[in-house]
C-alpha cells in the first residue's frame, strides 16, 4: 500500500524517533531501510527508501498477522515439544489450559478429556485461578455437547443471545464471546475438549483465533493420547506382571502340595510295608528249623521284597526332595565327599577296589556336601556292582580342574553300557538288566543326574559294551578357586 | 538279663507297630508288662491314675515312655503336657518313630524328648534296637527319683 499519502494520518507519534534515525542513514547512505515498528493497534513493517532531491518516500505496511502467527508459531512449538515429554495428563491438562489463555490472550479458558462416559477430567482456568475436576459429567446440547457431538469447532461471538450456549454461561460467569473446538486423535477418537472464553482486551474472537485455537487442540489431542496410551501400556505390564506373580504363587502351591504328597504317600506306603515285614519275620523265626521249607522260603520272599520296597520309596523321596527342596551351596571338599562315599558303602556292605587318584589336594566344588555325597555314592556304588560274575570290580577315581569346572571321574572295568542305552540309564526306573543279575531300584542315576543339575552341573558316561564305563559329573568349582 | 521290675508305657496308635515293640520287648526280656495305650487321652489317663488306670496295682508308673510321634504329630502335642505337668516332668522319653526329616527330630528335641528312634524297616533290627534300649535306659540308666504329688 502506498503510505506517504495516508501516512501523515495514521502514522502514530512514536514513529516519529525511529523514523528520523533511519532516515538519515537513508539519506547518508542511499540504500532503503526496512524495520520493524510496534504501535498500540498492531505490528507494521516500515520501508523507508530515497526518492531523490532528498525527498524519502516510505512504505507502511501492516504486519500484525504476520507478527501474530509468528508468535503463535513459537508457542506452538513449545507447547508441543513440552507436552510430548509429558506423560502424565494432568499436567498436560495444567499446560493447555495455560498456554491456550495465554496464547489467544483469553479471560477463561477450559479443557476438558472424555471418556465413552463423558467429560471424565477437566480443567477451568479463569482469570489465572484453576479450578481442577476428576469426576464424570455427561456433556449437555449445548456448547460442548454440541462440539463434541458433531466434532466441529464452534465460534460464538454472541454468547448472551446464542441459542447454543447455556444462559448461565453468560448470565453468571459474564462470557460474551466463545471459541470451542474438539480434541480429536490422529485415528478420529474423540478424547476432549478445548474452548476459550472472551478476549483480554474486549474484542470478539476471529477466525484466526479458531484457527489457534484448533493447533492448540491438535497438540494437546496427540499429546493426551501418547499418555492415555502409555498409562494403557503400564496398566496392561503391571496386570501382566501380577498374573505372572499369581501364576507363580499357584505353581509354587502346587510344588508344595506334590511335596506334601510325596512325603505322606512315601510315609503311609513304609508303615504297612514295615508291617509286612515284621510279621512275615515273626513267623519265621517261629518255625525256624521244623517248618515246611517252602513256607519259609516265601516267607523269606516276603521280607526281601518288602525291603526292596522300601529302599525303593526311600529312594522315590530322595528324588522328589532334590526338585523340591532348597539346597544351601558351600565349598566342599571333593577328598571329604569321596571319603564319605567310601565309608558308606562299606558300612553298607558294599566293598570293592576304590582307586582315588587325587592329586596332592583335590578341587574343592560349590555344592551342597550331603547330595554330592548321595551322587558319588550312586555312581561308585554302580560302578562295583555292574561287573561280569567272577570278576573283581576295579574303580579308579580322579578330577581336574578346568577354568571354573571340576570335572570327576569314575572308571570301572564292568559290563559297559552300549552307545544307544547311554541316555536312557539317567531316567527313573529305567534299568537295563534284571534285578536277578544286578539288584537295584532303577533310580540311582536318575537321582545323580537332577542332583548335578541342581547344582547347575552335568552328568555324562564314556562307555563301550564289554569295556567298562567311565561317568564324569562336572561341578561348578569352590568360589574361591575361580 | 531281665527287667522285672521296670514299667514301659507305651504311646503307639499303630496298632502294628505298637506290638512289633511289645513284642521285641517281651523277647530282650522285659517282664513287666508294657503298657500300651494308643492315644493321647489314655496316655495321660495312665499317668495321672485316672479312669480305668485308677489301679496302681495293675498300672503302675512308669520308668520310661516310649512315644511315637503318631498322627498329626499328636505326640509332640503330648511330649509338652508332660514336660509342663510338674509331677511327670522328670520321666524319661524315648521317641520311637518312623520319621527320619532332621525338623521332626528337632521339633522332639525342643518339646523335651531324652532320645530320638526311627522304627527300623524289619523286626530284627527292631529286636537289636529294643535290646540295647532296655540295656541302656533300663539298665545303665539312673532313673530320676518320682516327684512328690505322681499319682496322689
Amino acid at each position: 500500500m502506498p503510505a506517504d499519502t495516508r501516512a501523515g494520518r495514521v502514522l502514530p507519534q512514536s514513529l516519529e524517533v525511529p523514523f528520523l534515525e533511519h532516515a538519515r542513514d537513508v539519506l547518508e547512505s542511499g540504500h532503503p531501510v526496512t524495520f520493524g515498528f510496534q504501535a498500540t493497534s498492531g505490528w507494521y513493517l516500515v520501508q523507508v527508501h530515497p526518492v531523490g532531491d532528498g525527498f524519502l518516500g516510505m512504505m507502511l505496511t501492516d504486519a500484525t498477522v504476520q507478527k501474530r502467527t509468528e508468535e503463535a508459531l513459537a508457542t506452538l512449538r513449545k507447547l508441543s515439544a513440552s507436552l510430548h515429554a509429558t506423560a502424565s495428563l494432568e499436567s498436560i491438562l495444567d499446560q493447555v489450559a495455560r498456554e491456550t489463555q495465554q496464547l489467544l490472550r483469553a479471560e477463561n479458558c477450559l479443557v476438558a478429556l472424555c471418556s465413552p462416559d463423558g467429560f471424565s477430567s477437566y480443567r477451568y482456568l479463569r482469570q489465572g485461578s484453576a479450578a481442577a475436576c476428576q469426576r464424570v459429567w455427561q456433556p449437555g446440547p449445548e456448547l460442548p455437547g454440541r462440539v463434541v457431538f458433531s466434532a466441529q469447532p464452534y465460534l460464538s461471538i454472541d454468547a448472551e443471545h446464542d441459542p447454543h450456549i447455556d444462559p448461565c454461561l453468560a448470565g453468571r460467569h459474564g462470557v460474551r464471546n466463545v471459541i470451542s473446538t474438539p480434541l480429536l486423535a490422529s485415528d478420529g477418537n474423540m478424547i476432549g475438549y478445548l474452548e476459550a472464553q472472551n478476549k483480554l482486551d474486549g474484542a470478539v474472537f476471529s477466525g484466526f483465533d479458531l484457527e489457534q485455537l484448533n493447533s492448540v487442540a491438535q497438540i494437546a489431542a496427540q499429546a493426551a493420547k501418547n499418555a492415555q496410551d502409555l498409562q494403557k501400556m503400564t496398566k496392561d505390564a503391571s496386570e501382566l506382571e501380577q498374573r505372572v506373580a499369581e501364576r507363580t504363587a499357584q505353581l509354587q502351591e502346587v510344588n508344595e502340595e506334590l511335596d506334601a504328597f510325596a512325603f505322606s504317600v512315601s510315609h503311609g506306603l513304609r508303615a504297612p510295608l514295615r508291617a509286612i515285614v515284621s510279621f512275615a519275620s515273626i513267623l519265621q523265626d517261629q518255625h525256624e528249623g521244623g517248618g515246611d521249607p517252602e513256607r519259609d522260603a516265601f516267607l523269606g520272599r516276603i521280607i526281601a521284597v518288602g525291603q526292596d520296597m522300601d529302599q525303593l520309596i526311600q529312594d522315590l523321596l530322595s528324588y522328589s526332595r532334590l526338585s523340591s527342596d532348597e539346597m544351601a551351596l558351600q565349598t566342599v571338599r571333593l577328598d571329604a565327599v569321596l571319603q564319605e562315599a567310601v565309608d558308606q558303602l562299606s558300612r553298607a556292605g558294599q566293598s570293592g577296589n576304590i582307586e582315588l587318584h587325587g592329586a596332592i589336594e583335590w578341587p574343592a566344588v560349590h555344592g551342597n556336601f550331603t547330595v554330592l555325597v548321595q551322587v558319588v555314592w550312586n555312581l561308585l556304588s554302580n560302578a562295583l556292582k555292574y561287573v561280569a560274575p567272577g570278576v573283581q570290580p576295579r574303580v579308579q577315581v580322579w578330577a581336574d580342574l578346568v577354568q571354573d569346572t571340576v570335572r570327576l571321574w569314575v572308571q570301572d572295568n564292568g559290563i559297559g553300557i552300549a552307545m544307544e542305552n547311554q541316555e536312557r540309564i539317567f531316567q527313573v526306573f529305567e534299568r537295563l538288566h534284571g534285578v536277578e543279575s544286578y539288584p537295584g531300584t532303577g533310580i540311582g542315576l536318575a537321582i545323580a543326574r537332577k542332583a548335578v543339575q541342581r547344582h547347575g552341573g552335568r552328568i555324562g558316561v564314556i562307555s563301550r559294551l564289554g569295556a567298562g564305563s567311565r561317568f564324569w559329573i562336572e561341578l561348578p568349582a569352590a568360589l574361591e578357586d575361580r | 538279663m531281665s527287667y522285672v521290675h521296670h514299667t514301659i508305657l507305651l504311646l503307639d496308635d499303630n496298632l502294628d507297630d505298637s506290638r512289633f515293640t511289645r513284642l521285641a520287648l517281651q523277647r530282650v526280656g522285659v517282664i513287666a508288662p508294657v503298657q500300651a495305650v494308643g492315644r493321647v487321652e489314655d496316655a495321660k489317663q495312665y499317668l495321672c491314675a485316672e479312669g480305668c488306670y485308677a489301679d496302681g496295682e495293675n498300672y503302675p508308673p512308669p520308668d520310661l515312655v516310649m512315644l511315637d510321634m503318631m498322627h498329626c504329630s499328636s505326640g509332640l502335642e503330648f511330649l509338652s503336657w508332660l514336660r509342663s505337668h510338674p509331677a511327670l516332668r522328670r520321666i524319661p522319653v524315648v521317641v520311637l518313630s518312623s520319621c527320619s526329616e532332621i525338623a521332626e527330630i528337632n521339633r522332639a528335641y525342643e518339646h523335651g524328648c531324652n532320645s530320638y528312634l526311627v522304627k527300623p524297616p524289619s523286626f530284627n533290627t527292631l529286636l537289636v534296637m529294643m535290646q540295647t534300649l532296655t540295656q541302656y535306659w533300663l539298665g545303665m540308666n539312673q532313673i530320676p527319683e518320682r516327684s512328690t504329688g505322681f499319682r496322689s
